[in-house]
């Protein structure tokens, strides 16, 4: 045996063993450094502003949108607008639609470890309902429920028309039929909470209940502190949670204000992910995929108030309308995307494609015709046009497009245009005709989107169209309403009630909305839904 | 013979001493010969839009590119001259007619209205110069608007359709009423010292009114120091309309202004530096200028002050 040398190992064969050695590290190293990183890997994402209150209850705002990654739901929508089981696993109509039996996943519980009961599910609505819980969006999970109007109003703290069973199942009655009552239940604008923990004696939900590690969620990441001064949030995995394991070891969430700043973060990987970044260069700085995502049952228009004059004439909505050359306004607010041109109301929901329905043509010629034939006589006696909800650079591209085609298609120069929108009430609020402003839904179903954006029940017709009601459209949204999901006259009277209301001239149609990732290419799984929610956190994984 | 000089020519003399005064006047002769002839000389209509050409960078047909909604740079720059050169010159006017007049009855009378002036004076100081303009716009453009919208109605008179003349006249008056302290300190203390002088007191012994003293010799011989502070105003009044209107409360889009101009760059400056660079670049040579100016003038109407 030579000297330094183990028994049956030569020089040789030591210098072929090194150079093994540094091949398989260079071949396998990389692999084994991803293994490492997936381990621990932080998604390290912005938020765009301080907020102060991350209530998963408020059913709005930023911490809205970061719902899905503590908070469990009674269901949910893939990216596809499919529906999935989530703590709610099975749910049964009545024959006429009126109550909904609702069974609970034995394997559900919360980050406790502590299960999750039927009663915890009726608590969690009941908690949305409360009026002081401040709920921006409850309205559209359980108003149908009978009950819910007097928890709503305040002189009740039970919701009568939700009854527990056992420990597993829950009945729901509503105040009428609801085909698609299920549907309104798959999000998380009430999401199912620990009642013990999240409910005062008085039935209102304990300040601050939701800070910290407390085990009272049940989503696949739990909160594990919140520096609201700083702005810094952070979830760890679950441990108890009953769906997948989640993959990231961590998610913090930092708030940037500026969008320039933060894309500048973005661009250089300090962070890869945003809560909702709206630039008009997005995808010029980031990249399709950062802004890539399905198209959700949201969309943008400019709604016209039909009792205020000019608009109270419906040659003058009329040649407004056919004065924009609406591919142009597309291309002025989103020439490279995400969202996409629209012509209807409803859209990305089943009966978005209508053959029998006819987009506002691009006609100056006919538009100044009709102006000139309105009861106005032509540009100069119209009063002067205001819009409202001019409120980003998109919204403010696409109003001094409009103001300018008709400039140029009509001679109208008198256009103010004001950044606000929801509850306008400065002192010209009577002078305001054009509203900018989205509708949607959260459910897949073009009946559902109409009642609330066209039927003159609806807070857009009451509100930003000042009343407007047609019968016909009316009447048709209502039979509509009541067919089965799958029912094809659901979405034949739905289609038919919106060709009558394209041809009162309401509304310039402008976009439909694209949910985006806002995530960095190399981030996988943070696809979102119509509620705005990260499809399924437990999946994201950094590449 | 030798040419009888004067207080002005003198200073016109040395003026033309100094070269970066003259820069400066010429650069401002420039502005207003561009604010005063815009619309003949911008290449484009300033509102026009051409969506196939957005954003492009600087080009022989947009010498300083376009914007967003493919209008020409230039042309926006031009018009922004207008507004820029319109907003300072109207407000140092109002500006120094309110502070020349309080401040040289002030001077020149004393007594209890002079302590009420100076008292206002420093009261206007003391407020937030951007709180007060934001509450005035935010309290009047609307029923100003509103009234004027009335007026074209019932007249159908164009004037009354300029959506520019309610924001000049807010951002004019809104401006002034902060503006003016300055010029009323600096007049009345000029005024003092001005008022013991013999040529003064001589004017008494002759009879002469008090209202005639102060407008024919006293005022005269305090303008010296209030030229100068008012090239240096009309400087800080460009500044300040374009950071109003950066802030959202100054000129109303579509029409242009640097201020705006800037704002609406700097949302976009990775990826078209143009759009910031040159409404910026402009608004800091015009800065410059006027300071310059102000220097020269400052040289040349105050020589014993020169170093």
């Amino acid at each position: 045996m030579k000297d330094g040398m183990q028994p049956g190992l030569t020089r040789r064969g030591a210098l072929r063993l090194g150079l093994g050695s540094v091949v398989a590290v260079a071949a396998f190293g990389p692999g084994a450094h991803i293994a490492m990183a997936q381990e621990g890997q932080v998604l390290k994402a912005i938020s765009p502003a301080f907020s102060q209150d991350w209530s998963p209850l408020r059913g709005g705002g930023v911490p809205y949108r970061w719902n899905s990654v503590w908070n469990g739901s009674a269901m949910y929508f893939n990216d596809k607008g499919e529906i999935q089981p989530y703590v709610l696993t099975e749910w049964t109509p009545s024959a006429d639609f009126t109550s909904w039996t609702l069974k609970v996943n034995p394997a559900a519980k919360f980050a406790d470890g502590s299960a999750i009961t039927a009663a915890d599910v009726k608590g969690s609505w009941e908690l949305s309902a409360m009026p002081a819980t401040k709920n921006q969006r409850v309205d559209q999970v359980l108003a149908g429920v009978a009950g819910y109007a007097a928890v709503k109003d305040g002189t009740a703290t039970d919701i009568s028309g939700i009854v527990v069973t056992d420990d597993a199942t829950l009945t729901v009655t509503l105040s009428g039929p609801d085909p698609i009552f299920f549907q309104r239940l798959a999000n998380h604008i009430a999401p199912i909470v620990k009642v013990s923990v999240a409910r005062g004696a008085d039935g209102n939900e304990v300040p601050d209940w939701f800070l910290g590690a407390n085990g009272a969620t049940s989503g696949p990441f739990m909160m594990e502190a919140a520096d609201l001064d700083t702005g810094l949030i952070t979830w760890v995995p679950n441990p108890n949670f009953f769906g997948e394991a989640p993959k990231l070891a961590r998610i913090e969430l930092t708030s940037v204000e500026d969008n320039v700043t933060a894309t500048q973060m973005l661009k250089s990987g300090e962070f890869q992910a945003h809560t909702e970044l709206v630039t008009s260069t997005m995808i010029q700085d980031l990249g399709a995929d950062f802004a890539a995502g399905p198209t959700i049952p949201t969309s943008q228009h400019f709604w016209f108030n039909t009792t205020r004059a000019p608009m109270d004439d419906p040659k003058v909505r009329e040649a407004l309308i056919l004065a924009i050359d609406r591919d142009g306004l597309i291309k002025a607010s989103f020439p490279d995307g995400p969202h996409q041109k629209t012509d209807t109301v409803m859209n990305s929901v089943p009966g978005e494609e209508d053959a029998a329905f006819v987009p506002y043509p691009h006609d100056p010629a006919k538009a100044k015709e009709l102006l000139a034939a309105s009861s106005y006589g032509g540009p100069e006696k119209l009063p002067k046009l205001m819009f409202v909800g001019i409120s980003s650079p998109a919204n403010e591209a696409a109003a001094q497009y409009i103001a300018e085609q008709w400039r140029q298609n009509l001679g109208i120069t008198a256009v103010d245009m004001k950044p606000q929108q929801d509850q306008y009430a400065g002192p010209d609020q009577n002078a305001v005709q054009i509203f900018r402003d989205d509708v949607g839904t959260r459910v897949p179903d073009g009946a559902s989107y109409l009642a609330g954006s066209i039927a003159s029940t609806s807070g857009n017709a009451q509100g930003k169209m000042g009343g407007y009601k047609n019968d016909k459209v009316d009447a048709l949204i209502a039979e509509a309403l009541t067919k089965p999901a799958d029912d094809p006259a659901r979405v034949a009277l739905a289609q038919e009630a919106q060709r009558l209301f394209r041809d009162d001239f309401c509304f310039i149609p402008w976009y439909k909305q694209t949910m985006s990732r806002w995530a960095n290419a190399n981030v996988a799984g943070m696809e979102k839904n119509l509620d705005w929610q990260i499809v399924a956190p437990w999946a994201i994984t950094i590449a | 013979m030798e040419q009888p000089t004067n207080l002005w020519r003198d200073a016109w003399k040395r003026l033309r001493r100094n070269k970066l005064a003259l820069a400066g006047l010429a650069v401002v002769a420039f502005l207003v010969f561009v604010a005063a002839f815009g619309p003949w000389l911008a290449p484009h209509d300033y509102l026009s839009q051409n969506l196939d050409l957005r954003s492009v960078p600087p080009q022989a047909a947009h010498w300083f590119g376009t914007d967003d909604l493919g209008r020409d740079v230039l042309s926006r720059l031009i018009y922004g001259a207008r507004t820029a050169f319109l907003v300072a010159v109207a407000v140092t006017l109002i500006a120094v007619g309110i502070g020349v007049i309080l401040g040289a009855i002030a001077g020149f009378y004393g007594g209890t209205f002079d302590r009420f002036v100076m008292w206002f004076t420093d009261m206007t100081m003391s407020v937030p110069q951007l709180l007060l303009v934001v509450v005035i716009n935010a309290s009047l453009k609307q029923p100003i608007s509103t009234w004027m919208e009335t007026q074209y109605l019932a007249s159908l008179n164009p004037i009354w359709r300029n959506t520019m003349l309610a924001d000049f006249v807010l951002v004019f008056g809104s401006m002034a009423l902060i503006s003016w302290p300055p010029y009323a300190r600096l007049v009345r203390a000029q005024v003092l010292s001005i008022r013991s002088r013999p040529y003064v007191t001589a004017a008494r012994a002759l009879g002469l009114t008090n209202r005639i003293i102060l407008a024919r010799y006293v005022l005269p011989n305090a303008m010296g120091p209030l030229v100068v502070a008012v090239s240096a105003g009309l400087g800080t009044a460009m500044v300040l309309e374009s950071a109003f209107s950066f802030l959202g409360v100054g000129v109303t889009p579509p029409t242009p202004s640097w201020g705006n101009m800037i704002s609406d760059g700097l949302r976009v400056w990775t990826n078209s530096p143009h759009l910031l660079v040159a409404p910026a670049a402009v608004l800091a040579v015009v800065t410059v200028a006027f300071n310059f100016l102000g220097d020269g003038l400052n040289d040349a109407l105050n020589p014993k002050g020169q170093k």
